[in-house]
């Protein structure tokens, strides 16, 4: 682009040269012209006019590009108040001069020219002149009286005999022709033709006729062909008969070569002096029009050329102000088109676009780095986003940087607008009771261990119940070894704890079972013995007692067989018999058995109609119902009315359709330290009761491969949700079968 | 820029006009060409003319400062076109020249084409013999002589030859120095 740019210039710089060139040639010729007055001035109008539209055409361009500059100028296009600088100042420094010399030059060329015409001159060439009719006059005068005398021998001659005696006459003179006119204008006779260029005697004009005929003689020269001249003599011939009028007689003398060369010379001398005196106004005029013609010229190619030097030496300058331009805003790909090599511009040039190649070097650097480190960050991210371990990042301030998904999940709140927000602030400030709790908890790990790993297990309490954390502390350091933030990684425990206590409860109950079971049978049947063979033996009042005894020995026995067969199916872990099963009919089976036992009962369902057969294990949901709505019925066993509302629907959760049953009650709801517990036997609310009948619960849900969770309901009461999957309980069946 | 170009074209037209406009037409020069006839007989030609040339007072002194001056007669024969400017068939030129010599006081009219002279003691006479021509032979070529037959119209003029002027004199617009003759124009039998 900046080649074919230089290229254009340097061809519109080489043509105006040439037009340059051409007009100062012309001019030239011009200036030659002006003072010569042959035929090779009648091309000087068309020079000139030529030269006119020439300067016009430069006149144009010149306008147009300080318009352009001047357009640049108000624009601030950069470079160009440099070159407006440079172009007045050169325009300037040829202005003045060329004026200068100019002025000068028109005065010169006035006084030379009106020099030339000096009164001296004039009056000599005058006198000059005069000499030269003197001397044409002396020999005029000598002339007239041989020609008289020859005019007076004609005298009385009969016309007849005219020719011959004229010329015999003729002879004895100098005349080239004599010409007698007789009284009625007619040539009587002549003495022969003047050279060969006459068609017919010289013959003297009428009034030269009519004087010598009325006696008065002229004498004259003429000039003649060739530049010579002749000597006209027209004298009367008086006739002896004076009614018939005089004759006329002419005579023409040749002068003699030499007198009429010089007063030929003479006469062209003042001629030429005469003409140039006449002309001496056009031509001061003509000059002053060549000359400033010259000024023009001079003053346009001044002028162009500062336009044309001052454009090309600031392009490298307008070149370099845009490239840094370029630069800042970020474009480090500019590179400057060399336009000098061996100058300092050129050498600027040269750095600048070093610099830039540096610059965009190093920015390429920086941006592979950049998409690398970017590249292993979403790396990270995605790792960090796919393990189940919550991951915080803190900075030096202990501000929180970056949080993964699994972190989101556990401490149940977008971490997003912690980020920037220190982690040792007061937690009661914090919105999040989740965070606030988490905070407060590891504010002191910061303090205690400061620059050391940690790690602690740190329990929060939400809707849901107690959760368990545990959280490990590393510290970052920087590439100076300096510590620079801090990662801490979070793993919600909960349900291995839970599920470790479940494990333990189903050990502990089936070793009960089995440990407490044996002894009781025996037990029951020796009371049951003693009572039988001691009650005849004894007096009635021991017998009662002793019934009453073993009575209570017995029912003690069936109690804890009771206990131990509960324990025993806890942990018993049979092999479920899964059939397609109507849920919503079995639900309705369950519940009329309590809608008309309990007085002050107020049972409802909602039961969805999209519910499609379950394949469950019917006895153990069937328990599953009972148990439920025992434990809603007890929780509201202290009020008068009773509410329990049970419902179906169907949902559809990451893992599936499931079908949802839930159960609602309006008592006082679950202590929350308790709610995490709830399915843990032996952890109940109640005062009676074994703390069994939701780990059975949860125990046969898990069966099913599903899951429950109870919850306090926003009011009053709770809520125990069932869900199992639709295609996953159909899985086991086909596996139970 | 309009405005500036506009003064710029209008500068130069003045500069390049300058000597010439300079000169004031405070006088009545003039060529009035009274009559004319030509005889066209076996490929040849002869014109008369009978014309009143008044110099202007600026030629005249010119002519007096010892400025030459050239004549031309310039005869055109022309056949008429409907609709169109008459044909040219023909051109013919005459050439005379005025001078006055100081020396001897004369002016001197002569045919340039046949160097035929002639001096006159005052310049009247000698422009009523430029304007009083008889019989001026034609040069008729071959080439024209065959078209002659076709002219119907001839057309004259008498004009000062300006490009035979001293360059200073020459006119480039208008000028004292631009003489001439209305065409003079009449059917030929």
């Amino acid at each position: 682009m900046a080649t074919k740019l230089n290229r254009k210039t340097l061809s519109s710089a080489l043509l105006m040269g040439l037009l340059f060139l051409v007009l100062i040639a012309s001019l030239v010729v011009l200036g030659t012209m002006a003072l010569r007055l042959d035929e090779f001035g009648r091309y000087y109008y068309w020079l000139l006019f030529a030269n006119g539209i020439a300067l016009l055409f430069i006149a144009v361009v010149i306008l147009m590009n300080g318009w352009r500059l001047i357009r640049e100028f108000k624009q601030r296009v950069a470079g160009s108040r440099l070159t407006v600088k440079l172009v007045v100042l050169s325009i300037l420094l040829a202005l003045v001069p060329v004026t200068l010399v100019y002025g000068f030059s028109i005065r010169f060329l006035r006084a030379n020219i009106n020099s030339y015409f000096d009164l001296e001159i004039e009056g000599a060439l005058d006198d000059a002149l005069e000499l030269s009719r003197e001397s044409l006059g002396l020999q005029m005068r000598t002339l007239q009286r041989d020609t008289l005398k020859v005019a007076q021998q004609l005298v009385g001659i009969n016309d007849s005999v005219a020719v011959v005696a004229l010329n015999s006459l003729s002879a004895e003179t100098d005349a080239i022709e004599m010409t007698l006119i007789g009284p009625n204008n007619r040539i009587i006779a002549s003495t022969g033709l003047l050279g060969n260029i006459a068609v017919q005697p010289n013959r003297p004009d009428d009034d030269l006729i009519a004087r010598a005929r009325s006696g008065i003689p002229y004498v004259g020269v003429d000039p003649a062909a060739g530049g010579e001249l002749n000597i006209r003599v027209v004298t009367p011939v008086f006739s002896e008969d004076a009614s018939g009028g005089n004759s006329v007689l002419q005579a023409l003398f040749p002068v003699a070569s030499r007198s009429a060369y010089l007063a030929e010379s003479v006469q062209q001398s003042y001629q030429q002096y005469r003409q140039l005196v006449f002309l001496r106004k056009p031509l001061i005029l003509s000059s002053m029009l060549t000359l400033s013609l010259a000024l023009l010229l001079s003053v346009m190619m001044a002028v162009w050329f500062a336009l044309y030097a001052a454009r090309r030496m600031m392009m490298p300058v307008h070149d370099l102000v845009e490239g840094t331009r370029a630069v800042a805003d970020g474009n480090y790909a500019t590179r400057i088109y060399k336009r000098s090599k061996n100058d300092e511009l050129g050498y600027l040039v040269k750095s600048f676009n070093y610099m830039t190649q540096q610059l965009e070097q190093a920015r390429n650097n920086a941006d592979t780095s950049q998409r690398q480190v970017e590249r292993q960050r979403a790396y990270l991210q995605a790792v960090l986003g796919q393990i189940s371990s919550g991951v915080l990042t803190l900075d030096a301030n202990h501000c929180v940087r970056t949080s993964n998904l699994a972190a989101v999940n556990i401490l149940g709140a977008d971490l997003a607008h912690m980020q920037g927000h220190s982690m040792l602030g007061e937690p009661s400030q914090l919105a999040n009771p989740i965070i606030a709790q988490f905070v407060e908890q590891i504010q002191p790990k910061f303090k205690a261990y400061e620059a050391q790993d940690w790690s602690d297990e740190l329990e929060v309490v939400d809707q849901s119940g107690r959760r368990y954390l545990f959280c490990r502390g590393a510290t970052l350091l920087d590439v100076s070894g300096e510590p620079a933030g801090m990662v801490i990684v979070i793993d919600d425990m909960t349900t291995i704890i839970s599920a470790q206590r479940d494990a333990a409860w189903s050990e502990v109950a089936r070793r009960l079972a089995h440990e407490i079971k044996n002894p009781l049978t025996p037990i029951q049947l020796s009371a049951e013995r003693l009572r039988h063979k001691f009650s005849s033996k004894v007096t009635d009042e021991d017998a009662q007692t002793l019934t009453r005894l073993t009575q209570t020995i017995e029912n003690q026995v069936d109690a804890l067989k009771s206990m131990v067969n509960a324990f025993a199916e806890y942990a018993s872990a049979p092999k479920l018999a899964l059939q397609e099963t109507d849920m919503n009919m079995l639900l309705q089976e369950v519940a009329e058995l309590y809608r008309d036992s309990n007085q002050g009962l107020h049972l409802e369902l909602f039961l969805s109609e999209e519910i499609p057969p379950v394949a469950v294990d019917l006895p153990r949901m069937r328990q599953l119902f009972h148990n439920l709505i025992k434990n809603a019925l007890e929780a509201q066993q202290d009020q008068n009315e009773c509410y329990v509302s049970l419902g179906t629907r169907v949902v559809h959760s990451s893992r599936g359709a499931m079908m949802e049953i839930s159960v609602k009650d309006q008592g006082p709801g679950f202590p929350l330290e308790m709610l995490n517990r709830l399915f843990e036997p032996y952890v109940t609310s109640k005062a009676k009761g074994t703390g069994l009948g939701l780990a059975i619960v949860k125990k046969i849900v898990e069966e099913h491969n599903g899951t429950v969770a109870v919850k306090n309901r926003v009011n009053r009461g709770a809520v125990a949700i069932v869900q199992i999957p639709l295609s996953g309980a159909l899985q086991i069946r086909g596996d139970a079968a | 820029m309009i405005a500036q170009l506009a003064s710029c074209v209008v500068l130069l037209t003045v500069i390049i006009s300058w000597p010439v406009v300079g000169v004031s037409q405070d006088d009545d020069g003039q060529i009035i060409i009274n009559s004319a006839s030509v005889e066209l007989m076996d490929a040849k030609g002869r014109l008369s003319v009978d014309a009143d040339i008044t110099l202007p007072r600026e030629i005249t002194a010119g002519l007096n400062s010892g400025v030459p001056l050239e004549f031309i007669v310039e005869l055109q024969l022309q056949k008429p076109r409907v609709w169109l400017p008459a044909a040219n068939l023909a051109t013919f030129q005459r050439r005379y020249s005025l001078v006055y010599y100081e020396l001897t006081r004369h002016y001197r009219v002569r045919a340039l084409d046949t160097d035929v002279s002639r001096n006159f003691r005052s310049l009247l006479p000698a422009l009523e013999e430029l304007g009083e021509l008889r019989d001026i032979m034609l040069p008729v070529t071959p080439d024209q002589a065959s078209k002659l037959s076709a002219a119907k119209q001839a057309s004259l003029q008498i004009k000062l030859n300006s490009n035979a002027l001293p360059l200073p004199l020459q006119p480039v617009f208008t000028s004292t120095w631009r003489l001439a003759s209305k065409e003079y124009q009449w059917p030929l039998n």
